[in-house]
């Protein structure tokens, strides 16, 4: 990542990005051992069933047993947050100051906060936004990461100098300072803060994605069909894309994970989102005071869904990662 | 190997020169020095002194140009304060490279430790508890952990026992009117440089554990092992030494992204380092202040990029420097 292309080439010497659909006979040899009905039917040469890409990937994700429940937990949570007006068991921002200071009851599943709002109904109108501006910001960045990468690594060239010295150049300037400056030049709104945070992510997705076009467009297919006439973007869309959506999808999930952390870093420490609303970490800087406080139980609620999302994602990542590229190592 | 260098830092001078062209346009933009003067009598008037004074009626490219002008011999200003930003800077970065070399060779032992035992015993009970505690370490908000720490090794323990003072403390590196290295800023330090590390840890450990596996299946451990070798000869004379060679650069990358401050650490835990100098400025749109503070930076993860090739280079012939 931070090797200069006219330095080291370290980088190059390891992960041959293996391409996946080019590859069928190996993916059917690796399904063997796992011996069901249709592959027995394979070894004794009687009716082999045929799967499709789709089939093999999805059947290898579902083997991955922490990427499952880990996709079926963030489920559950985004169902809850984006379901919040029907499961909330109280309204947004129901103060209540009278209420006496309760931790966690029947009534109120996570306690009440400082200002007697039940903190459950809090957490899931909070998550909301916290779940918002992460997936926004990891579609928004890998789209913008794709196009600008595949431009790059596919014609090179002008466009390919221009995106690796603007890389070079967020290298040097400190992303924090960026998102704060512009943040406080734009204004702290839901679609600033997710642009500004897609507006730096973008730049690691393109990279990646320029490497692998860059060794997929030297590939025969890729020849094949210049020579049949497609035209760049037919290539770049029809036969480039579909090769390394793999790699693409990991990195959603993954920036999804980044973006949930940074917005809550922002929010922490006052850059992010503002009041009325809130997020999970606009919730843990409200939360600073009560350490060793009565009230001690706000602070473990909001990280600990933190923590919990961003496990998810990563290990829905690893088993995305595992599914598409049998071969990778991790 | 001269030239190589030569042409390295040569080649991140533009870099260095248009960003902070950048932030300076970009700080300029967003905060207005003269704006505490609005409310004040004949506010027109005095507003228009101070941008005076302050230079700022002039193009942007113009005052960035005097500014670096003064900033390359060494005349780094004032902020807004008043305060010598060279001075300043200097002061911070003692603070920041204090938790910094801590919070490196901590990390370092750890995961040099955590990820050798976890390779050679993959797949052992041991393995998946760092395994487990790695993905916690990765997912884990730094700020949330600080937080907890404070709360579970400070607070809580103070309140429990009836103490006269916290077991470990939670604000600044020492305490009032005491210095040097001693139990006190051993106190003072622990906190902060767990905040630091947990993170650092869990990455750097998994990096270990995948470069000691990839050492132990060469063809060369199994010659030492054919041969009759002890076990402990070769795992820590044939095959970590050979292990270390990717953390080593790795660490040299991390360490120099690591002097821009620990924005998080320092402020929860009240340390004035880098970071905390950058917040300040930033809150107070302290040009001069967030200016300097991003060159610093920017050169140590320049520097230290640098280091990580060179490095890289000498203890690993097969990859030439051009």
């Amino acid at each position: 990542m931070t090797a200069q292309d006219d330095s080291l080439r370290i980088d190059d010497l390891g992960d041959e990005a293996a391409p996946l659909a080019d590859d069928r006979i190996e993916e059917i040899i690796e399904e063997l051992p796992e011996a069901d009905e249709g592959d027995l039917q394979l070894v004794v040469g009687a009716d082999p069933v045929a799967r499709s890409q789709f089939q093999l990937i999805s059947r290898r994700f579902l083997r991955h047993r922490m990427a499952v429940i880990g996709l079926i937990l963030l489920i559950v949570i985004m169902v809850m947050c984006f379901g919040a007006s029907w499961i909330a068991p109280y309204p947004p921002h129901k103060q209540d100051l009278l209420a006496p200071v309760i931790g966690p009851s029947r009534h109120h599943l996570f306690g009440v906060d400082q200002l007697g709002r039940d903190y459950f109904s809090e957490i899931l109108y909070a998550g909301q936004i916290s779940l918002k501006i992460g997936l926004a910001v990891g579609i928004l960045s890998t789209v913008v990461g794709f196009a600008a990468g595949s431009i790059a690594g596919y014609f090179g060239g002008t466009v390919d100098n221009l995106l690796m010295r603007l890389t070079d150049l967020f290298l040097v300037i400190p992303a924090i300072a960026v998102l704060a400056v512009a943040l406080k030049g734009f204004g702290f709104k839901d679609v600033t803060i997710i642009l500004v945070l897609a507006g730096l992510a973008w730049m690691s997705v393109a990279r990646v994605v320029r490497s692998q076009v860059l060794s997929i467009r030297e590939k025969e297919f890729v020849e094949a069909a210049r020579a049949a006439g497609g035209s760049s973007r037919r290539i770049i869309l029809k036969h480039i894309l579909p090769n390394m959506i793999g790699p693409l999808m990991v990195n959603a999930t993954l920036g999804i994970a980044g973006a949930i952390i940074a917005e809550a870093t922002l929010s922490f420490l006052g850059f992010g989102v503002q009041p009325p609303k809130s997020s999970w970490g606009k919730m843990l800087s409200d939360a600073e005071g009560v350490i060793g406080g009565k009230q001690s139980y706000l602070l473990y609620f909001p990280g600990l869904m933190l923590l919990l999302v961003v496990l998810c994602v990563n290990f829905l990542g690893d088993g995305l990662r595992d599914a598409f590229d049998p071969q990778a190592k991790h | 190997m001269l030239r190589f260098i030569t042409r390295r830092l040569a080649y991140s001078v533009p870099v260095l020169v248009v960003a902070s062209l950048l932030v300076f346009w970009g700080v300029r933009e967003t905060f207005d020095p003269t704006a505490k003067y609005q409310t004040s009598r004949d506010a027109a008037r005095i507003i228009a002194e101070k941008r005076k004074e302050l230079g700022l009626d002039r193009p942007i490219v113009v005052q960035w140009w005097n500014w670096a002008r003064h900033f390359v011999t060494g005349n780094w200003g004032e902020s807004l304060n008043g305060n010598g930003v060279r001075e300043m800077t200097t002061r911070a970065l003692g603070f920041t490279v204090q938790l910094i070399f801590w919070g490196v060779l901590i990390s370092l032992i750890i995961a040099v430790a955590v990820g050798v035992y976890s390779a050679v015993r993959q797949y052992s009970v041991l393995d998946h508890v760092f395994t487990g505690l790695s993905y916690l370490g990765i997912a884990m908000p730094v700020f949330w952990f600080a937080l907890l720490s404070i709360q579970f090794l400070s607070v809580d323990p103070k309140i429990r026992w009836n103490l006269d003072s916290p077991p470990l403390y939670f604000v600044g590196l020492h305490s009032t009117g005491k210095s040097g290295i001693n139990m006190d800023y051993l106190r003072h330090l622990v906190l902060p440089v767990m905040a630091l590390t947990v993170q650092i840890i869990a990455v750097w450990s998994r990096f270990q554990r995948a470069a000691m596996l990839d050492v132990l299946s060469a063809d060369y451990i199994r010659t030492a092992r054919a041969k009759g070798l002890p076990q402990r000869t070769v795992i820590f004379k044939h095959a970590l030494r050979n292990a270390l060679l990717p953390l080593v650069s790795q660490t040299a990358v991390d360490a120099g992204a690591l002097f821009g401050g620990l924005i998080i650490t320092e402020s929860i835990f009240s340390i004035p380092g880098m970071g905390r100098l950058f917040l300040q400025a930033l809150l107070q749109g302290d040009v001069n202040v967030i200016l300097a503070w991003m060159l610093v930076s920017a050169v140590f993860v320049i520097l230290f990029n640098l280091l990580a090739d060179i490095v890289y280079g000498i203890l690993d012939p097969r990859i030439r420097v051009r």
